[in-house]
Order: C-alpha cells, then sequence, then structure tokens
C-alpha cells in the first residue's frame, strides 16, 4: 500500500475536515492513513471518488470510528491512491462528516488523542498499562558529574523528604509515584533524556520533594552539575524565574489532581462560585500575563463541567508560552478569576530571546517539566473519561 | 481566498452567515435552500449545534458571469454562534470570501450584535482578514416583530451602532417570510465575485 503513496504530511498542520475537503475536491480514490504516537495502532480511512466510505480502527468499522479520528491533533497521515472496493458502512456526505466531526470535538464527544504542540523534542509513549512514558532529548555530557546506579524497586527520591539534587536519566525507567492517603499512584514513567528533580530543586535550598522516583528494572543515572545550572539560573530575570516557578507550582497541582483522580476523589463543578471566566482576547498576542492581586483557576471542560487543575496567585504566570507549549489555557484550557483581579504583562519576545541563550541542559530541565505538565494533564482527562463520582 | 478546482473547472467561494444566536441565520439560508432550489446542487446539511444549527449546501449563482472561463460555485454555511464550537467556526472561516452579518432586531438582543460583530472582527484577524477589506453586508433581521408588537430597534440605529465604521451595505429583512433574503444575497454575491474578480486580475 505504501508503494502509492501520493500526499503525506502531519494533522497538526493540516487537520482532519481540511484535509478531506482537499481529498473530496480533487475527487480522489483510495486509503488515507493515521499514525500518532498516542495509539498503538493506525487508523483507516477508506475514500471513494473524494467521499469516505468506511474507516477503521482496532478492528471496529464504521461512522463511529470516523467520529474518533477527528480528536487525533497530532498524529501524521499517508494517502496512498488505489482503486477502492469496499463495503460502505458509511453513508453520509463529505460536508456533513466534516462539520459533524468537529461538532463532536468541540462538544467534548470526541477526545483528543496527542496535543497540538508536536515541536517537542520530547516524546511521550505508553507502557502496557496505559501509563505514559517521559523521555527527554539527547544528554550533554558537560554537565554530568558523576554517575549513580540503581536497582529495580529502589527509590531515587523521596516525597515529603529534602533534596535538590538534579538527575538526568542515561538508561533505564523510573517510576513517579504521588504518596497519598489511600496509597500510592504511579503518575507517569519516565526515561533516558527524562529529569529527576526539577525547576523546584533551584527554587530554594530546602527543596521538598513533591513525589517519590524509583527505579523500575536497572537504572543509571547521570547526576547533573547543580552548581552550574545554579550560577546560570541566578543571572536570569526575575520575569523567566517567575514563569519557571509558576510552571512548577502547576505541575505540582495537576500531579496531585491527577492522584485524586485515581482514588475518584474529584469533584466536578457545574459553574466556578464568585469566579468569572477570564478572556485573554483583550491582551497582545505578544506577551503572557503575571498576576497581580486575586487568584486564579486553570479549568478544563468536560461537558458541562469544569475540573480544576490548579489554582494560581499573585506572582504566578497565565497566558500561552508558544516555545513551552504546556497545553493549558487559552486553547486547551479556561482561565477563571476571582474579582477583584489585576495582572501586568511580560513581553514574549524578550522571555524567548533569554530562553535561547540558556545552556542545552537547563533548555531541557524547562522543556521537560512543561511536557510532564502536559502529559500529565492529558493522562488525568483519560482517566476521568471513565466515569468519576460527581 | 477562492480555491479553483481544476477538475470541473470550477471555482469555489465561501459566503458565511455570521451573527448571533438565534438572530436568524439558518432561517436565511433554509429560506434560500426553498426558494432558489434550482441553483442549489446536493442536499442541505444540518448539524445540531447548541442553541443553533450548523447549515452548508452549495449554490450556484446564475446571472453573475463566469472568471476565467471557469464556472462558479458558492458554499453557504452557516457559523456555530456558541463560543465552545471553536473546531467548527475555524473551518468554517477559513478561508472565507465573504460575509453576511445577520443582526436581530429584537431591542434586547442589541448587545449580543455588538459582541458578535466584534468577535467576527477577532476571529477575521486571527486569519489574517480584515473586516473592513472583507466583502461583508449587514441585515437587520426580524423587522416583521414590529408588528406583532415587539420592541424593535429602528434601521437607523442599528445602522448607526454597527455599520457607522463599516459602511457597508445593509439590508433590512424578515427571514421568516423570506423579505429581504433575496436582496441580501444577491448584494452579498455580487461584492464576493466582485472581490474575487479583482484578486484574480491581480494574479494575472
Amino acid at each position: 500500500m505504501n508503494s502509492n503513496v501520493v500526499l503525506k504530511g502531519s494533522l497538526a498542520f493540516l487537520n482532519l475536515g481540511e484535509l478531506l475537503q482537499l481529498l473530496g475536491m480533487s475527487g480522489s480514490s483510495g486509503i488515507l492513513k493515521l499514525t500518532s504516537n498516542h495509539t498503538e495502532h493506525s487508523g483507516f480511512i477508506y475514500m471513494m471518488d473524494g467521499n469516505p466510505v468506511d474507516a477503521e480502527f482496532q478492528g471496529t468499522k464504521g461512522q463511529d470510528v470516523l467520529n474518533t479520528f477527528f480528536g487525533w491533533v497530532d498524529a501524521e497521515f499517508e494517502f496512498s491512491e488505489e482503486k477502492i472496493l469496499h463495503r460502505r458502512t458509511i453513508q453520509k456526505s463529505r460536508m456533513e462528516i466534516i462539520l459533524d466531526g468537529l461538532r463532536m470535538v468541540d462538544d467534548g464527544l470526541t477526545h483528543k488523542i496527542g496535543q497540538a504542540s508536536s515541536k517537542k523534542s520530547s516524546v511521550d509513549i505508553k507502557d502496557a498499562s496505559g501509563i505514559p512514558i517521559i523521555k527527554g532529548p539527547l544528554v550533554d555530557y558537560l554537565y554530568i558529574v558523576d554517575e549513580d546506579d540503581f536497582s529495580d524497586g529502589q527509590e531515587i527520591v523521596v516525597q515529603s523528604k529534602f533534596g535538590n539534587w538534579l538527575w538526568v536519566i542515561l538508561e533505564g525507567t523510573v517510576a513517579v509515584v504521588r504518596q497519598m492517603p489511600g496509597g500510592p499512584v504511579t503518575i507517569n514513567k519516565l526515561s533516558e533524556g527524562a529529569f529527576i528533580g526539577g525547576i523546584g530543586s533551584l527554587k530554594e535550598k530546602t527543596n521538598i520533594r513533591n513525589a517519590t522516583v524509583c527505579a523500575v528494572g536497572k537504572v543509571q543515572l547521570g547526576v547533573i552539575d547543580f552548581h552550574r545550572i545554579m550560577e546560570e539560573f541566578s543571572k536570569i530575570s526575575q520575569d523567566l524565574k517567575q514563569v519557571l516557578f509558576s510552571l512548577d507550582k502547576r505541575l505540582a497541582q495537576v500531579t496531585t489532581v491527577c492522584a485524586n483522580v485515581h482514588f475518584k476523589k474529584i469533584k466536578l463543578h457545574k459553574t466556578m462560585e464568585d469566579m468569572q471566566a477570564f478572556s485573554f482576547s483583550e491582551h497582545p498576542e505578544d506577551k503572557i500575563l503575571k498576576i497581580v492581586s486575586g487568584r486564579a483557576v486553570i479549568a478544563k471542560q468536560i461537558n458541562d463541567h469544569f475540573i480544576e487543575l490548579c489554582e494560581l496567585a499573585p506572582e504566578d504566570v497565565i497566558g500561552n508560552i508558544p516555545f513551552l507549549g504546556t497545553s493549558h489555557e487559552p486553547h486547551s484550557a479556561m482561565v477563571f478569576v476571582s474579582d477583584p483581579f489585576q495582572v501586568s504583562s511580560i513581553d514574549l519576545i524578550d522571555l524567548k530571546e533569554e530562553y535561547d541563550e540558556l545552556s542545552q541542559t537547563f533548555k531541557n530541565m524547562i522543556v521537560h517539566t512543561s511536557t510532564s505538565l502536559s502529559v500529565t494533564t492529558g493522562r488525568l482527562m483519560d482517566m476521568i473519561k471513565k466515569p468519576v463520582t460527581q | 481566498m477562492a480555491v479553483i478546482n481544476l477538475k470541473n473547472r470550477q471555482i469555489e467561494c465561501k459566503l458565511v452567515y455570521y451573527g448571533p444566536g438565534r438572530s436568524g441565520k439558518t432561517t436565511n439560508l433554509e429560506y434560500i435552500h426553498k426558494a432558489f432550489s434550482k441553483r442549489v446542487t446536493g442536499k442541505m446539511i444540518s448539524i445540531d449545534t447548541e442553541g443553533d444549527r450548523t447549515l452548508f449546501f452549495d449554490f450556484l449563482p446564475l446571472g453573475l458571469g463566469k472568471i476565467k472561463g471557469c464556472d462558479i460555485k458558492v458554499q453557504l454555511y452557516t457559523v456555530p454562534g456558541q463560543v465552545k464550537y471553536k473546531a467548527t467556526r475555524q473551518l468554517v472561516l477559513k478561508g472565507v470570501d465573504g460575509i453576511v452579518f445577520v443582526a436581530d432586531s429584537l431591542a434586547v438582543r442589541r448587545e449580543k450584535n455588538m459582541l458578535s460583530l466584534k468577535d467576527l472582527h477577532e476571529n477575521l484577524l486571527k486569519m489574517g482578514l480584515s473586516i473592513r477589506k472583507i466583502p461583508l453586508v449587514l441585515q437587520y433581521n426580524k423587522r416583521d416583530l414590529e408588528k406583532k408588537g415587539l420592541p424593535v430597534m429602528p434601521v437607523e440605529k442599528m445602522e448607526l451602532e454597527l455599520n457607522r465604521q463599516l459602511k457597508v451595505p445593509s439590508f433590512p429583512a424578515s427571514a421568516l417570510s423570506g423579505e429581504g433574503v433575496g436582496n441580501t444575497l444577491t448584494q452579498a454575491l455580487k461584492l464576493t465575485l466582485q472581490s474575487l474578480q479583482n484578486e484574480f486580475k491581480w494574479a494575472q
């Protein structure tokens, strides 16, 4: 089938609605194959004279399968031209399929798979039990002062204990476990290139670990030159520091929410009491906002309800940072704010320039935090899809 | 940005009916679909979106000539009003060639009209389009409700509040009875095709 591939690309660039319109206009017949890092199997759409006639995923066929493909926002496509002799399982017309498919995404009936930002150097896959595995980019050995070996089950850091050592995984996999009153919950797994200990380690000397990390099988870690990172950190602007701390704070809170979802101890809100939705449209796109007074809640919408991801306070930062891609507001989460609420703006261009100047290891560490945030958010949304107590 | 379909030698352009929820966008399109059925190709697609329906069908305008020997096909759409229909709205507005803004004449909907027009302005900006440059026609719908004793804003007032800066053609209408629907559509098509003609000339 690959021999006839006439068109390929990324759905993050050309979404499925646009792609189907394009293939429809040219009256093409053939097979559209979709591949995503977030699913084990590929999806297939069979097109006859520009109209989808059948869709297939993991042995299931038909219109419902096709509808779910509109949620594949971060996937690759390949169209191979060939004669299609297929039983028609889809009767709707092309535009009806597209408009209805997108409507279901907007209505939250179709779950989005993968985040829209595909530019990250870190990739995440899932293990057999569906727990995401976060990998990191290539390790810069200049920043490694020592190597540490751990055996299966050994704890590397312990939740609630003090410590600010930083490691990067050279070989093997570790599990990030949040200890809860109901028992431990594995939030995600980390593999080669990912960091153990993050921005929080730089914040204060007495950093408290917010999760336990233990080895899964044999693990080799590189100890990061803490003084070198600290020296770099001390030179960055207060604005960038604030952005990083706020990112770290989000990750800690989202991790707690994720663990609570596991124990079904999560509240879904019909409305966000005493708060109002915050609109970014009044603020320039090249700025992010620092909270001066009041508080903000970042929430995701599930059908008619909201789930609180984290609560932010003065000095925290809201808005989209394109080069970090946290998959939260304004596109993938809503912001609710207290009244009164005041913000000041931080220039994104200045911030990006400063970020670009950082060492690769420092950047990798930041990207790791934002990837963890988006993967953990994705995981908790996946878990919520199963019934939760309201 | 119209699409040239070389296979059918057709130029496909997109005319979108925009406006606040329940202002009569779908009623406009339903009337067009019924009254001009000979020019409609394919069936009307109707998607139930909360608070409104999203409609779509293809339309062949007659008597408006050809561009470079190609027939012209117009895709008519309504856009879902609710904020949450982001993906649908983006697809509908992508590559839009002309817009009919359907405003609600009911006095209580005054603010909704303004917000929706502002929203259109922002959504167009996101796609690098300007509300001042895109072919645009305003329609002040539901004029008939005045006869039923409901408080309706005078056309002059709506003109002042919505069209003072834009200065685009505007039409009073009662989409339910079809009054003003045809005028609105004809003017919108005329402006859209004129703009396409200019675009193609420029490209020559």
